[in-house]
C-alpha cells in the first residue's frame, strides 16, 4: 500500500486536488520512499506514523 | 615616425606591422585591453570558443505513486559537454554561471481516463521552482516543459519531479531532461 493509499483510507473524503495544494507527497528516488513533505489541510490533522504503520499490518 | 621613451616604462612609436607571430602572448595583454570594439566582424569563428554546458539524458521504467512528487531520474546520457549530469541521480550542476535553457518531460505507459491531472515541476536547489499541471484528454499523456533560469556555475543545480493523480501508481515509459547555456552571465 502506498502513503497515498494509507492517507485516503485514513481519510476518505481527500479529493485528488488536495494533494495538488494543502498535502505535498513526494519521493526524491533515493531509496528512502515516499513521505509527507508538507500537510497544510485546515481541517484534518496530519496522520501519525503510528496510524500510517498500522495500515501496513492491518491494510 | 620617432621611438620616444617616456620614462615610464612605456615605448610608443612602433608600429605592429611586421611583429611575428606569437611574440604577443595572454601574458602581455593588460585586462580589458581587447575590446569588443576591436574584434573586426567574424573575427571570432566558432571553432574558436569552447561554448557552455549543453547536456541530454533520457530513461523511463520509474513507477510513480499516485498523488506522489516524484524525482524523475533520467539514467541515460545521450551526451553531457562538461560533465555536469549526475544520471545516477538526475541532477544537472553546471560550472558555467549563465541562462540556461532547459526541458523536461515524461510520458506514461497505458491509458488514463480524460480530465485526469499530470504535472512535472523543475527543482533548483531542493526547493521547487515551477511546476506545470497539463489535463490530458487521450491517452499519450505526454508534457514537454521548457524553462529559461540562472545557475551560478557553481552551486546551483537542477532537478525534476513528476506527479500524476489516477488514483492509482503509474509508470513512466520515457523522460527526457536536457538543457545548454543559452547565454553566459
Amino acid at each position: 500500500m502506498t502513503l497515498y493509499e494509507k492517507i485516503i483510507t485514513i481519510y476518505p473524503e481527500l479529493k485528488p486536488e488536495d494533494f495538488l495544494s494543502v498535502i505535498r507527497l513526494q519521493n526524491d528516488s533515493d531509496g528512502r520512499g515516499d513521505y509527507i513533505r508538507e500537510w497544510n489541510h485546515p481541517t484534518l490533522s496530519q496522520p501519525t506514523q503510528e496510524q500510517l504503520d498500522a495500515l501496513e499490518v492491518n491494510p | 615616425m620617432p621611438i620616444s621613451i617616456n620614462g615610464s616604462g612605456t615605448i610608443s612609436g612602433i608600429s605592429a606591422g611586421g611583429l611575428p607571430d606569437g611574440c604577443i602572448t595572454e601574458a602581455d595583454l593588460s585586462t580589458a585591453a581587447v575590446t569588443t570594439d576591436k574584434i573586426a566582424a567574424q573575427a571570432v569563428t566558432p571553432a574558436k570558443t569552447t561554448g557552455g554546458p549543453a547536456f541530454s539524458a533520457t530513461g523511463g521504467n520509474q513507477t510513480l505513486a499516485s498523488a506522489t512528487q516524484t524525482k524523475v531520474i533520467c539514467n541515460t546520457e545521450q551526451f553531457d559537454t562538461s560533465n555536469s549530469y549526475d544520471p545516477s541521480i538526475g541532477r544537472f550542476t553546471p560550472n558555467v554561471a549563465g541562462y540556461y535553457q532547459v526541458n523536461i518531460g515524461v510520458q506514461y505507459t497505458g491509458t488514463v481516463s480524460a480530465n485526469t491531472i499530470f504535472t512535472v515541476k523543475l527543482y533548483k536547489n531542493g526547493s521547487e521552482f515551477f511546476e506545470v499541471a497539463v489535463f490530458q484528454t487521450d491517452q499519450y499523456k505526454k508534457s514537454l516543459s521548457p524553462f529559461l533560469l540562472y545557475l551560478n556555475g557553481s552551486t546551483d543545480y537542477i532537478e525534476f519531479y513528476a506527479a500524476q493523480f489516477t488514483g492509482v501508481s503509474k509508470t513512466i515509459g520515457e523522460c527526457v531532461f536536457s538543457g545548454f547555456l543559452a547565454r553566459p552571465a
